[in-house]
């Protein structure tokens, strides 16, 4: 016997939305535009998705991000398997004037300090206004691109995993109070009520027990007990 | 009760007011759709789903309601098959539209202005890929926002339509609770026609 599946279409949330509450169709465009937002807050604050795409770094180390990241986690190089973790270095130079280039003079091997320990060899630095990562290491190269997604999908229906549901019905009825001039009190209750389900939908990213276990069971040292 | 039988019984609970004790069958007509378009109110004053039980379907049957792309806007548009009762939200008197076989395309109404504002919103910008059907509901037509989809098949619709739109056959459901009042109301008004012929000679016997 199969479940029902664990994503669930944005429009069909809110239709359910309207169903559940009894409500007249009329709003139904509204309450999409709610629910759409409410989904692109819950993608940053609480839902434990994120894209990871392969993307090619140009010649002159210029990386442009996708039109629907939000915020970066990682760039990282796939190498034997396992991926190589990129250092975030703020003091390398991003040169405005010639556009998508580095400085012709960066050498990521400057140290004026003294150096302890092993350095990373490929760096990146964010440039959020110009929405470009310049690369510096992997010129030319495929990289992998890890970043949170406003979730909102362009090309295919919008999906939600279903147990966003609570949440998302939370901030519509938050949104309805609103919409309807509810009392303040009403209003405030139904706020509260989200930042509830916000709350539990969080529970979810925790970390699995079987990774908690991976965890300690990584940091002992055994030993045959005698 | 058809429409023909309510008629009837109304005209035939009026007081005589001449020889022929004839009211012109379209002033009663009249007198009992304004009758009627109050309980309609009323019904939506309670909770506007309940209209849907006062519809009459159009575009089902094998003759679904056209769709066709205006020229000049490039606004898909459908004539509507009969006049509807307007009432104060975004369907009016078009409680619903749908695509002619059930199906998980679904048309929502929207006001004009937010019609018009559509493309500039998240909802708009989602649409163009996880289409939804939007409508605006004007004085004889429905505008559509999303529909090309289904635009070939045509549509079926569901209206509120004033009481005498209805055929004289049709069953003509009065709005629950208001049989009483509703008649009443009609003989009322019908009432208050002064009788043109004051001499009482009109009786059957005397």
């Amino acid at each position: 016997m199969a479940d029902t599946t664990a994503l669930i279409e944005l429009k069909k949330v809110v239709d359910r939305f309207i169903f559940k509450y009894k409500l007249p169709d009329e709003d139904f465009v509204n309450y999409f535009e709610h629910a759409a937002d409410c989904v692109r807050d819950l993608t940053v604050h609480a839902i434990s998705s994120y894209h990871e795409t392969a993307v090619t770094v140009s010649a002159l180390g210029v990386l442009t991000m996708p039109s629907d990241m939000l915020s970066l986690i990682g760039v990282a190089l796939a190498y034997k398997g396992e991926l190589w973790y990129f250092t975030e270095k703020q003091y390398m130079v991003i040169q405005t004037a010639v556009a998508d280039q580095l400085p012709s003079d960066y050498n990521s091997n400057w140290s004026s300090y003294g150096v302890t320990g092993g350095a990373n060899i490929y760096y990146f630095r964010v440039d959020w206004e110009d929405r470009k990562i310049y690369i510096d290491g992997a010129e030319g190269e495929d990289v992998q691109l890890q970043y949170i997604s406003s979730g909102l999908d362009l090309a295919a229906p919008t999906t939600v995993p279903a147990i966003a549901t609570p949440a998302i019905d939370a901030h519509l009825r938050w949104a309805q109070g609103e919409i309807e001039g509810k009392s303040i009190n009403e209003q405030m209750k139904r706020e509260r009520k989200y930042e509830n389900e916000v709350r539990l939908l969080k529970l979810q990213s925790l970390p699995a027990l079987r990774e908690i276990r991976d965890y300690f069971l990584s940091m002992t040292s055994q030993a045959i007990q005698r | 009760m058809t429409k023909a039988e309510i008629v009837s019984f109304v005209s035939n609970n009026l007081k005589k007011v001449d020889k022929t004790n004839k009211y012109h069958a379209r002033v009663i007509e009249s007198a009992i759709t304004l009758a009627f378009n109050q309980g309609y109110s009323d019904i939506f004053d309670k909770d506007p789903r309940l209209l849907d039980n006062y519809t009459k379907t159009y575009g089902g049957g094998g003759t679904p309601i056209a769709i066709t792309a205006d020229a000049n806007t490039s606004i898909y548009t459908s004539t509507l098959p009969e006049q509807y009762v307007p009432f104060r939200d975004k369907n009016s008197g078009v409680r619903s539209v749908a695509t002619v076989a059930q199906s998980a395309f679904k048309l929502y109404p929207m006001a004009k202005r937010e019609f018009e504002i559509f493309p500039n919103t998240l909802s708009g910008e989602l649409n163009a890929n996880d289409p939804r059907g939007y409508y605006t509901v004007r004085s004889n037509t429905l505008e559509y926002f999303g529909v090309a989809s289904v635009a070939a098949a045509g549509v079926r619709m569901d209206i509120v339509i004033p009481f005498d739109k209805y055929a004289s056959t049709d069953v003509v459901l009065i709005p629950f609770g208001k049989d009483m009042q509703l008649i009443t109301a009609v003989i009322e008004v019908l009432r208050s026609m002064p009788a043109v012929d004051l001499k009482d000679n009109n009786a059957d016997t005397q």
